[in-house]
């Protein structure tokens, strides 16, 4: 524990041999495709799918009309399939089945549609304009909700205020690109029980979801989890194209795979949503935060449902809301959300709601400092929350290693002698992050078995999936320190199945290693305790007396006295029958954030840190180069540090295409960026130099005191490369992407006006 | 899912068989060479070939070779072969430098010097390079052959002057002077992605006198074609250039391109950047030979 042990995966992903979804192949299996709306709004005339059911190797071709009755993804949601009307380019309008990929492709060049085009809006400031187009012609506005979440009294923290700085931050609709594309193979057998392999982050939410609108018991829905090649939050829904692969298996009573391809996945576009966000804050001349009134307007899709935005697809709301009070202290809060409806449809991604909240207010505290001539390191060090701290929406600080990590970083890129030289060309800037393990918008419990065999070793049973991130490997940790294995000595169950596995929460909300780990830790306890209970009656001893190491029972006091793991085992459950299954859970102990008020009482295990990031920019293009990130986290207890630090790296990768280059963009009627030679991610020989460091102060809470890595650093790798850019040339750019051109553009203003 | 479409496909084996395959194809037949511009065209519904010549096998094509004082690159060799070529190194290093400034490597080892030139795309990367070598493109068809200047090449965007029975052989360049500097000069979102805007200057500098004795400024990704821009050459030939002059001929060029706005950029963001980087490219051009001819000296 607490090592850069190898990934237990490593070895079957290097040669090839790991299996995901997109290699399942199972006997009669037919292929899946689905024709796509090319309209942003339009109604449907008619669906003519005579030709393609005519066309040889076709086996069934289905329309919105005829699974209309099975219901939306959620109340209020998209439909299955279009049959009135599309509201986005790329809904699925119809789909076919047939022998392969190629045939099922031709099949829908085949089913002619006639449609109707509507006015459509895809900006979300234009949605927001008085009299502009509708993008639900059922709804009265395009606003479909508004929050209100307040904390404190923000009219007595203004006139306590010395300065007001506001700030307005546009985000942009990024989408996280997994390596493995979305994938599903569904078997709906004669006696209407379905089996669904799919590439997801949650194994129960598919199996309840598809379930609710297949009209099945959950029972009879069985999903299977292979490993998953990436998800980034983007695989935690229950989408479309599942439903269509399901309904298209029991169509033709043959089991149907169907994938989406690298176009169709950034051609709907179902990534972050585009944010407005405006905040308005009351500053003290020491720097002392006094109020702030936020104003976040987030896309939502062209769907009206009711409900709250944050959990649907606008990612705003409410989980950017209760976010605000983090991890700065700042008594007096107003925030006002707006979802607006636009053709265009968005799902997770990594800090969902919460990442674009960060960037903005980072963004913002760079610009107050800078207009309050104060240096930004010292300016979050006089408003950092502190271990023992209470956040404004009640929240207590267990531990809270933010201060510990502004130092560390200063000291490690000399902050300051080295900031501070605008024009230069070349600049250093900073921002923070803060992020909550295990997701406080649910309370939700994970179990786990692990299975001692007759050899000594074990094998851990879990409903976890293995996303890439290395939960596997963390998980297998725990039992092997639990049971006093080695890792080699431990399995983990090749796939997930919930006709067996535990229940789990997923890969989702950065619970993992918190809340299955906990439960891991639970159910190899429970094993160990088996085994020292059988090994104190054969050996005539106390349990108590008795400790479990290196594969054997000893007695404490005369270690000579002992017995082999692997004996005891077999003879259990050779002779007596008896398996060794250990049982564990884990629910977070802390209460749900409530919904309402947005209030809560104890802070999960709070994660935060600092990033620092060295550009360098060239004046007379506007081109920025990285030259470094460097990170300090405070991880509680890093069970893996080599892990940790992988995922640090994938967030300042994230951060990076966030900055400076992913910019999905739509216009009516056409996506601009449906491949990737238009949508850039950042290329490996795009990275700078990574530094990252781990600050431990850990949380008792947390499993050996560990706290989450996996969403929290994102958010604070655009602000940084924002505040940079202004370190280097002296422009801030307050919209994403920063690219060359608005650099440029800045640059000019800045000429013209000075 | 994008499939390819169903078509013939032919692997002829001399240049003649391809020709007159090409010829019977009827403008429904297409040349494949390393496929990175056509299959994914294809595969977008973009191009619909009824049948694919593949000229993998004629060996002729491949190769660089020095014949005579003619640098000859065969249409069949690869981007990476030019950019590990020491003889392109050597004798016309800013072409070298361009083939390493394109795409990746997967698509440099599929990717071919006569397909980029064939695809006649504003933005491909060898052609402002070679254009400024002064190049020369032989084209060989059913009744003949036939050699021009590359510049003369592109009608427009995807637009060659290649007749239906033409296949694009090779690619000569005349080796340059000993003083002559090169430079290209890219613009793109991230390293080696599809150019914003791009410069190549080609200056061949009296080796005593300094004097500037030829010029050539070539622009891509800023006009329906790669162009080439004779009024900046003007401004530079026959003199000792300075700065005043850089910066004149820097500005004859932005007034001569016709960039457009695209979901890379603004075409006013291009007009200003093709100031920048010619001004780069002829400053780089300057030191390069410079470089070479007080080499020379110390030799």
């Amino acid at each position: 524990m607490g090592k850069s042990l190898p990934r237990v995966d490593a070895g079957v992903k290097v040669t090839g041999d790991a299996v995901f979804t997109c290699d399942i192949k199972v006997p009669r299996m037919l292929y899946g495709a689905i024709l796509r709306s090319p309209h942003s709004h339009a109604r449907i005339l008619s669906i003519d799918t005579t030709k393609a059911e005519k066309l040889p190797g076709v086996k069934a071709v289905l329309t919105g009309q005829e699974v209309k009755d099975k219901g939306e993804l959620q109340p209020g949601f998209e439909p299955v399939l279009a049959f009135d009307y599309v509201r986005f380019i790329g809904q699925g309008v119809a789909a076919a089945a047939a022998v392969d990929p190629h045939t099922a492709a031709e099949a829908l060049k085949l089913i002619e549609v006639e449609y109707e085009k509507l006015p459509a809006v895809v900006d979300l400031s234009e949605a927001m304009r008085e009299g502009s187009s509708l993008a639900n012609t059922s709804a009265a506005s395009n606003v479909s909700e508004t929050q209100i979440y307040q904390w404190g009294d923000i009219e007595k923290g203004f006139r306590e205020a010395d300065y007001i700085r506001e700030d307005k931050i546009d985000l942009q609709n990024v989408h996280v690109c997994y390596l493995e594309t979305t994938v599903a193979v569904a078997d709906y057998d004669r006696n209407g029980r379905l089996t669904f392999w799919s590439s997801t982050q949650i194994p129960e939410t598919i199996q309840n979801g598809l379930a609710g609108i297949l009209g099945l018991k959950p029972a009879d829905v069985r999903v299977i989890v292979p490993y998953v090649g990436g998800a980034h939050s983007n695989k935690i829904n229950v989408y479309s194209f599942m439903v269509i692969t399901a309904l298209l298996s029991q169509k033709c009573g043959r089991p149907v795979k169907l994938g989406l391809s690298r176009e169709e996945l950034l051609t709907e576009g179902r990534g972050t949503t585009p944010f407005i966000i405006r905040m308005k804050t009351g500053v003290k001349k020491d720097g002392t935060l006094t109020a702030m009134h936020c104003h976040l307007i987030a896309a939502g899709g062209p769907f009206p449902a009711p409900g709250v935005p944050g959990k649907r697809q606008s990612g705003g709301g409410w989980m950017s809301a209760t976010y605000l009070p983090f991890p700065y202290r700042l008594p007096n809060i107003r925030f006002e959300g707006q979802t607006i409806m636009t053709n265009h449809v968005y799902g997770g991604q990594r800090g969902t709601g919460r990442t674009p909240i960060r960037i903005a207010y980072e963004c913002h505290m760079n610009n107050i400092a800078a207009d309050l001539n104060i240096d930004p390191v010292e300016l979050r060090l006089c408003n950092a929350l502190r271990t023992g701290d209470t956040a404004a929406n009640g929240g207590k600080m267990h531990s809270c290693g933010l201060t510990g990590c502004l130092e560390q970083i200063a000291a490690k890129t000399r902050w300051k002698e080295r900031r501070g030289k605008p024009g230069s060309g070349r600049g250093l800037g900073i921002a923070c992050y803060n992020y909550h393990t295990g997701s406080s918008f649910n309370r939700i419990s994970s179990a786990a078995f692990v299975h001692v065999h007759a050899d000594g070793t074990a094998t851990l049973i879990t409903g976890h999936p293995e996303l890439g991130n290395g939960a596997h490997t963390v998980l297998s940790q725990i039992v092997a320190e639990e049971l006093g294995l080695r890792l080699e000595d431990v399995r983990v169950s090749a796939q997930i199945d919930t006709s067996v596995s535990p229940h789990d929460i997923g890969p989702t909300g950065s619970m993992g290693t918190h809340t299955t780990g906990n439960a891991v830790k639970a159910a190899a306890d429970d094993a160990r305790r088996q085994i020292l209970k059988f090994a104190a009656e054969r050996l005539g001893e106390k349990t108590k007396d008795l400790e479990l190491k290196q594969g054997a029972i000893y007695l404490k006091s005369h270690p000579e006295k002992k017995i082999a793991l692997f004996d005891l085992v077999r003879e259990l459950s050779h002779r007596d029958g008896q398996p060794v299954l250990g049982k564990g859970t884990h629910t977070p102990e802390w209460e749900a954030i409530s919904r309402e008020t947005g209030n809560m009482k104890d802070v999960p295990p709070n994660a935060c840190g600092a990033v620092v990031v060295e550009v360098e920019v060239d004046r007379e293009t506007g081109h920025t180069e990285l030259v470094k990130a460097t990170v300090v986290h405070d991880i509680g207890f890093a069970l893996n540090p080599a892990l940790v630090e992988g995922q640090i790296e994938g967030q300042i990768h994230h951060g990076i295409g966030q900055a400076l280059y992913e910019d999905h963009r739509t216009e009516v009627g056409r996506v601009l960026t449906s491949t990737f030679t238009d949508y850039r991610i950042p290329r490996s020989t795009d990275m700078p130099e990574v530094d990252i460091s781990l600050l431990e102060i850990p949380d008792p809470r947390g499993p050996f005191g560990g706290k989450e890595c996996a969403e929290g650093p994102q958010g604070g790798v655009a602000p940084a490369i924002i505040d940079a850019i202004y370190d280097a040339v002296g422009v801030r750019i307050n919209s994403l992407p920063v690219t060359p051109e608005k650099i440029i553009q800045a640059l000019k203003e800045k000429g013209a006006s000075s | 899912m994008m499939y390819l479409p169903r078509f013939a496909y032919f692997e002829p084996e001399t240049i003649e068989e391809a020709c007159s395959l090409l010829s019977k194809g009827g403008g429904k037949a297409r040349l494949l060479a390393g496929g990175t511009d056509l299959l994914v065209k294809m595969k977008r519904g973009l191009e619909k070939p009824e049948s694919l010549i593949s000229l993998n096998r004629i060996a002729s094509l491949r190769g660089v070779h020095l014949v005579g004082d003619s640098l000859v690159i065969g249409a069949l060799t690869t981007i990476s072969q030019m950019v590990d070529s020491s003889l392109i190194n050597e004798k016309a290093g800013i072409l070298g430098q361009a083939a390493g400034m394109m795409a990746l490597p997967q698509v440099r080892n599929r990717g071919t010097i006569g397909g980029n030139l064939c695809n006649a795309s504003p933005a491909a990367d060898t052609a402002p390079a070679l254009i400024g070598l002064d190049s020369r493109v032989r084209m060989v068809g059913l009744t003949g052959e036939r050699t021009i200047p590359l510049e003369k090449f592109f009608l427009g965007p995807g637009q060659t002057v290649l007749k239906s029975d033409e296949i694009l052989t090779e690619i000569s360049i005349p080796v340059p002077a000993r003083d002559t500097g090169g430079s290209y000069q890219k613009l793109s979102p991230r390293h080696n992605d599809l150019a914003t805007a791009s410069a190549a200057a080609v200056l061949v500098m009296h080796p005593d006198s300094r004097v500037c004795e030829d010029a050539r400024i070539v622009l891509g990704a800023v006009a329906p074609a790669v162009i080439r821009c004779y009024q900046s050459e003007q401004v530079l030939k026959g003199k000792a250039i300075d700065e005043e002059m850089i910066r004149q001929a820097a500005r004859a060029a932005a007034e001569i391109c016709r960039p457009v706005s695209d979901i890379r950029a603004t075409a006013g963001y291009r007009k200003e950047m093709v100031l920048t980087l010619v001004k780069r490219a002829i400053g780089q051009a300057l030191n390069q030979s410079r470089q070479l001819s007080s080499g020379g000296k110390m030799l």
